[in-house]
């Protein structure tokens, strides 16, 4: 997945998108170590240390990774999608948040 | 019948026949597959951790153990003594370990004419939430109307209203699906599911499923799975379906970030976000 995100985050910087994680790994600063040694550049909302924190759990996220593409005007467009899906996905939603 | 039958042959053997002849008869049990699958498993792992090369880890990892041939030590145990309470076990471990297509119906339907009654039957309710099926569906509404064992009818009602919600994702995933996508769902589910998923009406059965965990919160909440209350399960879901269903205006996350910063989701309206739950891992 990781490539998959870094390849997204480049081709769309300066356009109107953003990639937001939500983590739940358990120990913060080794977090934080994988983020420069893997060069993970998004921001992620830290989940408390547990896949059962706060916000997976009001989410009712019970399987890993779980994706939300979430439209400019912030509605839920794909929930889950994957490999090519997805790239279709955001390309189709960031055309939609320029044209406007 | 042929339980017994055995039972008494073995009882008439001479003492003189080999010993391990007749423990090994006598010693293969739900117990046993379960602790040698585990032990295998467990075997492997060691092993795949002292891997530190890259290829060679991906080359083991499509070697971890399957439990196919435990599945047929298990089938063993429930042929001609299907309606006794270890046939019972057999049949939900098989459910639970992996068996899929004519081989799951069957079990099924072993379980649903001989087993209604079985204490753990709610735990193969619970593996069965990952189905989409429709003969899982059917035996999850038979349970549910058969069983007298109050967890297993709460079990089943929310594993009920869990496959409909898959069967609402999978036909929605299967509406724009490649050739590669639509091969892995006929393959594991069958050409009948897909043709059947193809047509669904997505709305009134998200309907249905609303309806169905409504009806857990209210009449099973305190029923448990895994220690977990139905009725928190149910909740959760419910939020899901009227929060973070496609076109619903997204809910705020307001947390901090790994550093401890604090930010929110909505301080990025305006642009598109993928929102992604994740963990190195």
């Amino acid at each position: 997945m990781y490539p998959h995100e870094r390849s997204l985050v480049k081709q769309y910087a300066n356009r109107p998108f953003a990639l937001i994680g939500v983590n739940s790994d358990r120990d913060r600063e080794k977090l934080k170590q994988v983020l420069i040694d893997k060069e993970l550049t998004w921001r992620s909302f830290w989940n408390g240390g547990s896949t059962r924190g706060p916000i997976s759990t009001r989410w009712n996220v019970t399987g890993w990774p779980t994706i939300y593409v979430i439209d400019a005007e912030g509605r839920i467009r794909f929930k889950n999608t994957r490999g090519e899906a997805l790239d279709k996905a955001v390309a189709k939603l960031v055309e939609e948040a320029e044209r406007q | 019948m042929r339980g017994s039958m055995l039972l008494a042959s073995l009882v008439l053997i001479p003492g003189g026949l080999p010993c391990q002849e007749t423990e090994e008869v006598a010693a293969d049990t739900v117990a046993s597959i379960t602790k040698e699958l585990a032990a295998e498993r467990s075997k492997w792992v060691a092993a795949y951790r002292k891997i530190k090369d890259k290829q060679e880890r991906s080359a083991k990892a499509k070697t971890y153990p399957r439990p196919d041939a435990y599945r047929k030590r298990a089938w063993k145990l429930v042929r001609g003594v299907e309606t006794t309470a270890n046939a019972g076990d057999a049949l939900i471990w098989i459910v639970q370990n992996g068996a899929v297509g004519d081989e799951s119906s069957r079990a099924l339907g072993l379980l649903q004419k001989h087993h209604l009654e079985h204490e753990k039957l709610g735990a193969a309710c619970v593996r069965l939430m990952f189905d989409i099926r429709p003969v899982v569906l059917k035996f999850l509404r038979d349970v549910k109307a058969g069983t007298s064992n109050r967890d297993t009818q709460g079990v089943a009602l929310y594993a009920t209203a869990k496959v409909l919600m898959r069967r609402v994702g999978a036909a929605r995933r299967l509406s724009d699906a490649d050739e590669k996508l639509m091969a892995s769902y006929t393959g594991t589910y069958g050409e009948d599911t897909v043709q059947e998923l193809l047509s669904l009406d997505e709305a009134r059965v998200e309907a249905k499923a609303h309806e169905l965990l409504k009806q857990v919160q209210k009449e099973y909440a305190d029923a448990k799975l895994r220690g977990v209350p139905l009725g928190k399960k149910a909740a959760g879901d419910l939020f899901e379906i009227e929060h973070l269903a496609i076109g619903k205006n997204v809910p705020d996350i307001d947390g901090e970030d790994i550093d401890g910063v604090a930010f929110k989701l909505s301080d990025y309206e305006g642009k598109v976000v993928v929102l992604d739950f994740w963990g190195d891992w």
